[in-house]
């Protein structure tokens, strides 16, 4: 097996690095460390060079934190690793500072007691390249623990409705300054920020003036990307259908999915205002097109998410109940 | 469509809030929006919390004292440098994003305690002169990517990886396969909120979508 050995170390692990090196050298196990440049070299290609060839790259770690460019190499390797599971890293512990989270499931060779455990943890290493010792240990991530701390953290708050009262207050002062720009989009733009946050604070009635002369704008400014149209359109959708206007709501709704379609607008998107266009024609009472649109729906969001994911159950559960 | 359901302060107030937030520098155009979807979820993924300079929604305060308190109260940072090319009418660059990341490079050096370094990660497309336009950054090895979420996202994750605050993330082949989930939520919340989605309600789609 060509093996090639990677040995990464701040400077207060380069004794350790060298006793490693020669003790593979002595065994004909070629290592190289950041001390094997030679003059003229370009620092950062050979860096990169040995980065790239290393099958195995010895990690020590000590009591030093590990500089930007360290963890720069570090996440090479951990990148080298995801593309190529054959590439093995293995940590050697000189000090008492935890390992960084890629290595906390790796068992590393402990050496943190001082030098009179460098020979034990260097035949440890040797071990490991040999491929005579387990280096996975059972590691508990906790990273559910946090992430469901943090959703409590966030749900145990009371629903924030002033804070999207002030954004609404400064989005309309910058209206009123802006309604004498000629710049129809940025106008266009002011005018969609006001009525989205109108919508989102229950105020659909008054949503729907600005969004209407937003849409208006959009419509004659060529330059205006169609995802921006086709959310202005969305927004005003769904204003319309709040306030019973349905037919308006699901001929804006679907002239949008049409626009969505034929552009270079995602296909998640073009689902999105499939099934909201579905929803304003369910409520017209033609239950045949709505059927059709969330079957549209469906089909475009399925492979992109797959059948169990949530926002395809619920156009699948539409379609259904039109049946 | 409801108000949101809190605030992102809240998350903020929490212990080691400072050791746990990642302020993302990237651009807010369409055509990155994917890609800074796939920088967040790599964040939420490894445990930690993404900022922005409009998370807590302050509107009333000068973007630059917004990006600067968001920053200075991370510990950790990401810069994209993707837009950084001429363009429009007059061929000119945006230069919003190499101004904060020089202020992040300041702020590593600033502290005193090597505990306490503001750490950074630049990224830079695949063909991209910043070595050129900004050649103080030639000593820095820029992480390089095609703009492609997954892509993105395994760069991003391999560097936050190493951080001392971050825990270990599902592996990074369950990450991406996740990925397409907290894409489709980041769409739908950019159409429901026309580009500006509350940062609480991002920070939910992808906390939901953590393969854990």
């Amino acid at each position: 097996m060509n093996r090639q050995i990677f040995i990464s170390c701040e400077k207060d692990g380069v004794e350790f690095a060298r006793a490693l090196k020669e003790w593979l050298a002595a065994r004909e196990i070629g290592a190289w460390t950041p001390e094997d440049f030679e003059v003229g070299e370009n620092l950062a290609e050979r860096h990169r060079l040995e980065l790239n060839r290393a099958t195995h790259a010895v990690i020590v770690l000590t009591d030093t934190p590990p500089s930007s460019w360290r963890r720069l190499e570090w996440s090479e390797l951990l990148e080298r690793r995801s593309m190529d599971p054959h590439v093995q890293l293995i940590p050697v512990q000189l000090g008492h500072r935890p390992p960084p989270p890629f290595l906390r499931d790796t068992l590393a060779a402990d050496a943190s007691g001082g030098r009179d455990e460098w020979e034990r943890a260097i035949t440890m290493v040797f071990e490991s390249l040999e491929g005579r010792r387990r280096i996975q240990r059972e590691y508990t991530s906790g990273l559910s623990e946090r992430l469901e701390q943090d959703l409590q953290t966030a749900a145990e708050q009371p629903r924030e409705e002033g804070a999207l009262r002030v954004e609404l207050a400064a989005a309309e002062r910058a209206l009123d300054r802006g309604r004498t720009t000629g710049d129809g989009q940025r106008l266009a733009g002011l005018l969609g920020r006001v009525g989205m946050l109108r919508l989102h604070l229950e105020d659909a009635e008054d949503a729907i003036e600005p969004l209407e002369l937003a849409r208006r704008l959009l419509v004659e400014s060529p330059a205006v990307s169609p995802q921006e149209r086709v959310s202005t359109a969305y927004c005003l959708g769904d204003a319309l259908s709040r306030v019973g206007r349905v037919n308006e709501a699901a001929a804006l709704l679907l002239s949008a999915t049409g626009e969505s379609a034929r552009s270079d607008v995602d296909e998640f998107t073009t689902a999105a205002l499939a099934f909201r266009a579905g929803q304003a024609v369910e409520g017209t009472g033609d239950s045949e097109s709505a059927q059709r649109l969330f079957d549209y729906a469906q089909g475009l969001a399925e492979p992109l998410l797959g059948p169990d994911h949530p926002t395809v159950a619920a156009y699948r559960k539409a379609a259904r109940q039109q049946t | 469509m409801s108000a949101p359901v809190s605030t992102f302060a809240a998350l903020l107030e929490s212990a080691n809030a400072r050791q746990r937030s990642v302020f993302i520098n990237c651009p807010f155009d369409r055509g990155f929006s994917d890609a800074r979807a796939a920088i967040v979820f790599g964040v939420v993924c490894s445990g930690l919390l993404p900022r922005t300079a409009d998370d807590l929604g302050l509107v009333g305060v000068p973007r630059m004292t917004r990006i600067l308190r968001a920053m200075s109260d991370s510990l950790y940072s990401i810069h994209d440098l993707s837009r950084c090319q001429g363009e429009g009418a007059f061929n000119l660059a945006r230069f919003n994003m190499p101004l904060e990341l020089g202020v992040a490079i300041a702020n590593g050096y600033a502290t005193t305690s090597s505990e306490n370094d503001h750490q950074w990660l630049a990224l830079a497309p695949e063909v991209h002169p910043y070595n050129q336009f900004a050649s103080d950054l030639a000593g820095y090895d820029l992480k390089r990517h095609d703009g492609k979420p997954t892509i993105v996202c395994t760069r991003v994750m391999s560097w936050l990886q190493t951080l001392e605050h971050a825990v270990v993330a599902p592996p990074l082949p369950e990450v991406l396969t996740a990925l397409p989930k907290f894409l489709a939520a980041y769409r739908q919340l950019n159409l429901e909120w026309r580009d500006e989605p509350d940062w609480i309600k991002v920070w939910h789609a992808a906390a939901n979508a953590v393969p854990v």
